[in-house]
């Protein structure tokens, strides 16, 4: 009798808390993965592209600094995952073919020294194209990579000289199954970044 | 006659890889990243679709695998045919090996391993270090990474004197081993295998174990990594990151070489 009381409980905690007892994927769920981290990709561009801009406020920088960060684990932070670890905060590693060590930096220090530039006019594009991988399955957790491209360029105040370069953005997605009452939706969050930049114009 | 096919497909292949990003600097040749392959991720699908050319018959599967391949292989800067006889007859091989076993490639496949070259810190020294890490299942369609090997010189603990004085006497043991202290002192410490039994080879990878572990040692960062299959019969390939501005670019085959059956055992 007992049995099937320890039976029955476990199956109601497993409709309560489906989340706990994670299911794999299915189609229609990398679908809406793969939108929600296209939504995810199109907003940071845009973001990054306002806060480098020498035409955007400095309230509405921070504001967008801000909005930026929510969209990593942690809000750009260290943070503890679910089973009490502690990582740092996500970080950007920039490898060039000019310096033989990669630089590291935090994405809020990213982010402040993209507000800081000091070029007459800057101009951030992004491609259309990106690529993700297979999204896999990490502990409790899912995790894919998504890959963009971006072009900088920095104006001069002469307004003849200007740099840029393009640079290949190798991004870590967690991704997340989250339970409501509504029903099951995919929480998407940005890691650490591994920048390729090599392609000087 | 399937040589000059293949040269033929070369030629295809090469006039598709020759046109530039001439574009305006803030605008992208979409149709160019596309064609590089920026993930080994994208590489691997890529590589498993020469079964869905298969029903376009073997020009269509054949062209699907060499577009993975480093056109450095074949071909100069000036679109010279620079592979030797024997590298086209190991290409045509080895494409006709994974069309005749239609070879896929799989994250949990244990026949692929990663080498990545790592930049390290000993103390205050930077160090060269070679990592070599699996794949692993862990769980259903659960994967991980896992550091299998290391390879460097400063892990194999080469004494820095050898001669016939750094022994332990044959009379330490009736003083309880009194020399034990002095030889691992820290200044006496890089003699240390002049004292070790010769059945006991050393494991690079637990000596880099050790080093990390004890706080002495860590990764800096990771300079190169090549990729090593051994899935296709007869052959292993390497896979490498090609960062150029045109379409043969990103992860491709940058090695095709014949290995005996013996070997892949």
């Amino acid at each position: 009798m007992k049995k099937f009381f320890y039976l029955f409980a476990c199956l109601l905690i497993m409709n309560i808390f489906p989340s706990a007892f994670a299911q794999q994927p299915t189609q229609s769920d990398f679908e809406a993965i793969h939108a929600e981290v296209g939504h995810m990709i199109e907003r940071f561009e845009r973001n990054v592209a306002y806060i480098g801009s020498k035409n955007s406020g400095e309230t509405g920088k921070d504001t967008y600094i801000k909005s930026t960060l929510r969209l990593f684990i942690g809000d750009g932070k260290e943070y503890t995952d679910s089973y009490g670890n502690t990582w740092p905060a996500p970080h950007m590693q920039v490898s060039s073919t000019r310096t033989t060590t990669p630089i590291n930096r935090t994405i809020p220090d990213y982010l402040n020294r993209l507000r800081g530039l000091t070029y007459a006019k800057v101009q951030i594009t992004s491609a259309d194209h990106y690529t993700l991988t297979n999204i896999y399955k990490v502990g409790d957790h899912y995790e894919a990579v998504a890959t963009i491209y971006q072009k900088f360029c920095g104006y001069y105040s002469d307004g003849l000289r200007r740099y840029c370069d393009v640079t290949q953005k190798s991004i870590r997605v967690y991704i997340e199954r989250i339970t409501e009452y509504e029903g099951t939706r995919w929480k998407i969050r940005f890691g650490d970044i591994d920048v390729i930049d090599t392609q000087k114009q | 006659m399937k040589r000059i096919f293949i040269i033929t497909l070369f030629s295809v292949f090469l006039s598709q890889m020759a046109y530039a990003q001439i574009l305006s600097p803030l605008f992208f040749n979409e149709e160019l990243l596309e064609s590089q392959i920026p993930q080994l991720d994208e590489f691997t699908k890529r590589f498993n679709s020469h079964i869905d050319s298969v029903q376009y018959g073997y020009d269509a599967e054949a062209r699907a695998i060499m577009k993975l391949l480093n056109r450095e292989l074949i071909w100069d800067s000036n679109g010279n045919l620079i592979a030797s006889d024997t590298m086209q007859k190991n290409v045509i091989d080895f494409i006709q090996n994974i069309s005749n076993s239609s070879i896929q490639l799989h994250f949990a496949d244990t026949s692929w391993f990663a080498r990545a070259e790592c930049s390290a810190q000993y103390k205050d020294k930077n160090l060269s270090l070679v990592l070599y890490l699996r794949t692993r299942t862990i769980g259903p369609d659960e994967f991980c990474w896992k550091i299998c090997g290391a390879e460097a010189d400063w892990l194999l603990l080469h004494p820095q004197k050898e001669n016939n004085g750094l022994i332990l006497s044959p009379i330490e043991n009736e003083l309880r081993f009194i020399s034990l202290p002095y030889i691992t002192k820290k200044e006496n410490g890089n003699n240390i295998l002049n004292y070790m039994s010769d059945e006991h080879a050393i494991d690079p990878l637990s000596v880099l174990m050790a080093l990390i572990y004890t706080g002495d040692l860590s990764i800096n960062f990771v300079k190169e990594i090549t990729y090593y299959f051994y899935q296709v019969p007869g052959y292993y390939f390497t896979v490498e990151d090609f960062d150029r501005k045109e379409a043969n670019a990103g992860w491709l085959i940058s090695r095709i070489q014949p290995v005996p059956n013996t070997e892949l055992k």
